[in-house]
């Protein structure tokens, strides 16, 4: 949920309500089939131990016999035809029940026989097995659910409120890991939910921050090994440190939490809250010592404040994504690099010396003519046009995900166990303003569409139920029933049984009333069918079909594609307007800080050559474009174009505080924070890290090499 | 008095031999099977006779009012039942009832009373045993009764929650009998 756009969030609460989404499913696989229930019930009996775990009602006879006298409720057109047709042979089927009652099978199934001794459940459980969640290839024995080959059971749990919440997952799955370990070896259980699918985030973030941060720390030891071996450089390394943990407060107190992503940001603006530090130190060093530090650190307030400011304003127009995630990294890079640039203005002229030192190492060498740089740079945005053609955009769900191996391998047990009916249906939900008009409504649809909702086979409203039990009074007339009596004693005098042990069944014919002691069929012990949203319930059906949009509001059809295609476009949309915000206040404040039209249009040249090149290799590397690789673009915009004014302003000033080595620097940093990311697991993390790695590695080449050829000698 | 006393003590101090009672290789034994109803009506009747044989071969079989029975082999279960003198046969092994009721027969019948203690509570009062499952189950105690000597299991009581009775008489009980071939197949 914290990847989603608010405004489709209406749509994913309600998918993530959805019937059986609050559950958790311990999944039992025995290689014996034998040994199997028995299996389950030692996990069942070992999960009572723990705390987090509510077992669902049990699916057992009482929920059976339960159904068995609610079904006056449900007695509609087709299911009377089907009794009425079993009736056919009810000799033969009050037969089969005597002799169960005077043998084994008395002993464990004798309470049902007696209550249903012409099997009506046998035709009535149809009606459950289609809610199954599985698509039929599972069947309920001994209140687990058993796949067909005896190997798979699925024992189901309620999912606790606080599933969500990680230390409840962790301790959910750790229970299930204690339990697993004390099983048999050719026996393993594992937990599918939402406890799981938080732990597993939680495990791939926990280890991706520890990751990124090591990789982006000792990787910028290497860059202040490399260039600076000065004592007075600590400073500079200490800066990422100093602004990451206030971001991150300040960031948890805004939101009230802190998603992993965002503290596997902090690499990120690591990297990026040390280049002012770093412009400020080589001016400082190259300066002479007859000016005063502050004077010397003025003469870079121009250039760095409009680097700042241009990055500063595109994360916080990521806010306007309306994506909790990306909101929160908005505010946490917003934060850093703000007091990144107050503590280069402020504390960093005061600590490092003037020292008029000329920097010469890096000073390019290459003299790249003005014709070529053209053509290069023409040719670049032409084969990069040329190459959308061919880029492949993956806008599924579970490339977003990111999930462990182990993850993956007993989901696909899970899915094939259920099969695909539960991964592939839709969601149909309809609302009432209670449940019982929620449920008088999904009767009109049903029929206005003349389809078959499974679950309105089996739970229906009042008005539908009044109308059912009477249909069932006119069926079981006191003539039927005296025929059926009738039928009784010649059927079971022979097997020593008096007809007054089915005095309960005839007792319920004539009244359709269950006895005393039996309890109201609660349908939810296998299925959750209403949610509540806001004020209003709905009945969530899962469907096949798929239908045409619905023009009632009260109607919501939702399937795996059209939240995907949902998301997609949402995702678009704040993706277009964000890009369009960062392009106006680039244009604005480097217009601003320029005054020159031509060079302010000549900053987003390394921009255009970049995403050109990106496009090239996402095409040539066959490299799908997921989601949020395309939120790189804004970013790569609001700090490729840092490389392009610190260029501009070193070719129309004299260059001495604009040494190519503190490009260089600011450049190794910047993709030592976004570099650092490629080594994540996180999907996300992985997609921003390595498309802005990569686009602002274009972005520096294209200005340090293809920009100065541009400026004539009348601008410098 | 001191008669009391020596029938107190003797009843306290002797232990029933579970040695002796499962020793035999071999069980045949006729039945009475007596279903109570939870509901309480009158009982249902019905009686048939059973073969045993170490460690897991177990015929349970009925052979009036109606015939039908139950067949144990190591892993497989199998029923059958007589109607219209056709005789349907099912192989029921990977039903979990017919296997959790299979194995509590076993149970019994073999008198392994190690094995039983892992799973019921025992007590004893002369020549009656009392079983109290342990963890929970639908079982609420087993009544075992075996002969003056102790040799010989002559009465199965078994009590549900729900207030049902299940009680098997064992009469004409025969030790180490070769089982006929008849017997071993449904």
């Amino acid at each position: 949920m914290v990847m989603t756009p608010k405004s489709i969030q209406q749509e994913m609460e309600l998918f993530s309500r959805a019937p059986f989404s609050k559950k958790t499913f311990i999944v039992v696989q025995s290689s014996d089939p034998n040994r199997l229930i028995a299996t389950s019930k030692d996990v069942a009996a070992a999960l009572k131990k723990f705390d987090g775990f509510r077992a669902a009602a049990e699916i057992d006879k009482s929920f059976f016999i339960s159904y068995f006298y609610y079904l006056p409720n449900i007695w509609d057109e087709e299911l009377e035809s089907q009794i009425e047709a079993s009736l056919a042979n009810a000799q033969q089927r009050i037969e089969n029940s005597a002799i169960s009652l005077t043998g084994f099978e008395s002993i464990f199934a004798q309470d049902i026989i007696v209550a249903d001794p012409l099997s009506f459940l046998e035709i009535a459980a149809k009606r459950l097995r289609n809610l199954n969640i599985t698509d039929g290839s599972m069947d309920f024995k001994e209140g687990f659910l058993v796949s067909e080959d005896g190997k798979t059971a699925i024992l189901i749990y309620e999912a606790l409120e606080d599933s969500l919440d990680i230390r409840s997952a962790s301790k959910i799955v750790n229970d299930i890991s204690q339990i697993n370990a004390a099983l048999p070896q050719d026996t393993r259980i594992f937990v599918m939910g939402s406890a799981r699918y938080t732990q597993e985030n939680n495990d791939v973030i926990k280890k991706d921050v520890s990751v990124v941060l090591a990789i982006s720390l000792i990787a910028l030891s290497i860059i202040f090994f490399l260039f600076f071996r000065d004592k007075a450089v600590l400073f500079i390394y200490i800066v990422p440190m100093a602004i990451l943990i206030p971001s991150a407060v300040c960031t948890f107190l805004f939101f009230g939490e802190l998603s992993g992503i965002t503290i596997g940001f902090g690499s990120v603006l690591m990297g990026l809250a040390i280049d002012y530090t770093i412009y400020i130190y080589f001016a400082m060093r190259v300066s002479s010592a007859t000016i005063s530090p502050t004077k010397a650190a003025r003469a870079m307030l121009r250039p760095v404040a409009l680097s700042a400011v241009t990055s500063i304003l595109t994360f916080a127009a990521l806010y306007f994504s309306y994506i909790p995630f990306l909101q929160q990294i908005s505010v946490f890079a917003t934060f850093g690099l703000v007091c990144a640039l107050l503590i280069a203005f402020i504390v960093a002229p005061l600590l490092f010396k003037q020292r008029g030192i000329t920097e010469k190492e890096f000073i390019v060498s290459i003299k790249i003519s003005r014709s070529l740089a053209v053509v290069v740079i023409v040719l670049t945005i032409i084969l990069g046009l040329f190459s959308t053609r061919y880029i492949t955009v993956d806008s599924s769900l579970d490339s977003l995900n990111t999930v462990s191996q182990e993850f993956l391998q007993d989901r696909a047990i899970f899915d094939k166990a259920v099969g695909a009916l539960a991964v592939q249906s839709g969601l149909l939900f309809i609302f009432g303003n209670d449940q019982d008009e929620a449920l008088r409504k999904s009767e009109t649809f049903a029929f206005d569409n003349n389809i078959s909702l499974t679950l309105s086979n089996v739970l229906v409203s009042q008005k539908r139920a009044a109308k059912n039990q009477e249909r069932w009074h006119r069926f079981w007339s006191d003539e039927r029933i005296f025929t059926l009596k009738h039928t009784f004693q010649n059927s079971i005098g022979k097997y020593g049984l008096d007809i007054e042990i089915f005095d309960e069944f005839f007792q319920f014919l004539y009244t359709a009333n269950p006895p005393l002691n039996i309890p109201h069929f609660e349908l939810q012990t296998i299925y959750n069918p209403f949610i509540t949203y806001g004020d209003r319930t709905a009945v969530a059906h899962i469907v096949k079909e798929t239908f045409t949009s619905q023009s009632d509001e009260d109607i919501v059809l939702l399937s795996q594609d059209t939240i995907q295609h949902d998301l997609f476009l949402a995702v678009l949309e704040k993706l277009f307007l964000i890009i369009t915000i960062v392009l106006v206040i680039n244009c604005i404040v480097v217009f601003f800080f320029l005054k020159n039209i031509k060079l302010a249009l000549l900053t987003f040249i390394p921009l255009l050559c970049s995403f050109a090149a990106l496009a090239i290799i996402a095409a040539i590397f066959s490299i799908h474009i997921n989601l949020f690789s395309l939120f790189a673009i804004p970013l790569i915009m609001g700090l490729g174009v840092d490389y392009a004014i610190f260029v501009i302003y070193q070719q129309i000033t004299t260059g001495v505080l604009h040494p190519p080595k503190a490009l260089l620097c600011a450049y190794l940093t910047s993709l030592t924070g976004f570099g650092s990311l490629i080594f994540a697991s996180h999907k996300v993390l992985f997609a921003i890290g390595f498309t802005v790695a990569i686009g602002i590695t274009v972005v520096v080449l294209v200005s340090a090499l293809l920009l100065p050829p541009l400026i004539k000698e009348s601008e410098r | 008095m001191k008669t009391i006393i020596f029938f107190c003590l003797v009843t306290t101090f002797w232990a029933i031999d579970y040695s002796a009672l499962s020793a035999p290789t071999t069980i045949q034994s006729g039945f009475f099977f007596e279903r109570y109803l939870s509901a309480g009506k009158k009982p249902i009747v019905s009686r048939g006779k059973f073969y045993f044989e170490r460690p897991s071969f177990f015929r349970w079989e009925w052979l009036e009012p109606a015939q039908q029975g139950l067949l144990i082999d190591n892993d497989a279960i199998a029923k059958w039942r007589i109607t219209n003198d056709k005789k349907e046969i099912a192989d029921i092994s990977s039903d979990p009832s017919a296997k959790i009721l299979a194995e509590q027969l076993l149970l019994f019948i073999s008198m392994d009373i190690d094995k039983i203690r892992i799973t019921y509570d025992v007590q004893e009062s002369g020549n009656v045993i009392s079983l109290t499952p342990i963890q929970e189950s639908t079982i609420k105690e087993v009544i075992l009764a075996c002969n003056t000597d102790c040799s010989a299991l002559t009465q199965l009581e078994m009590h549900a929650i729900d207030g049902g009775k299940t009680i098997i008489r064992f009469f004409n009980t025969q030790f180490d009998q070769s089982i006929p071939n008849s017997a071993k197949t449904p």
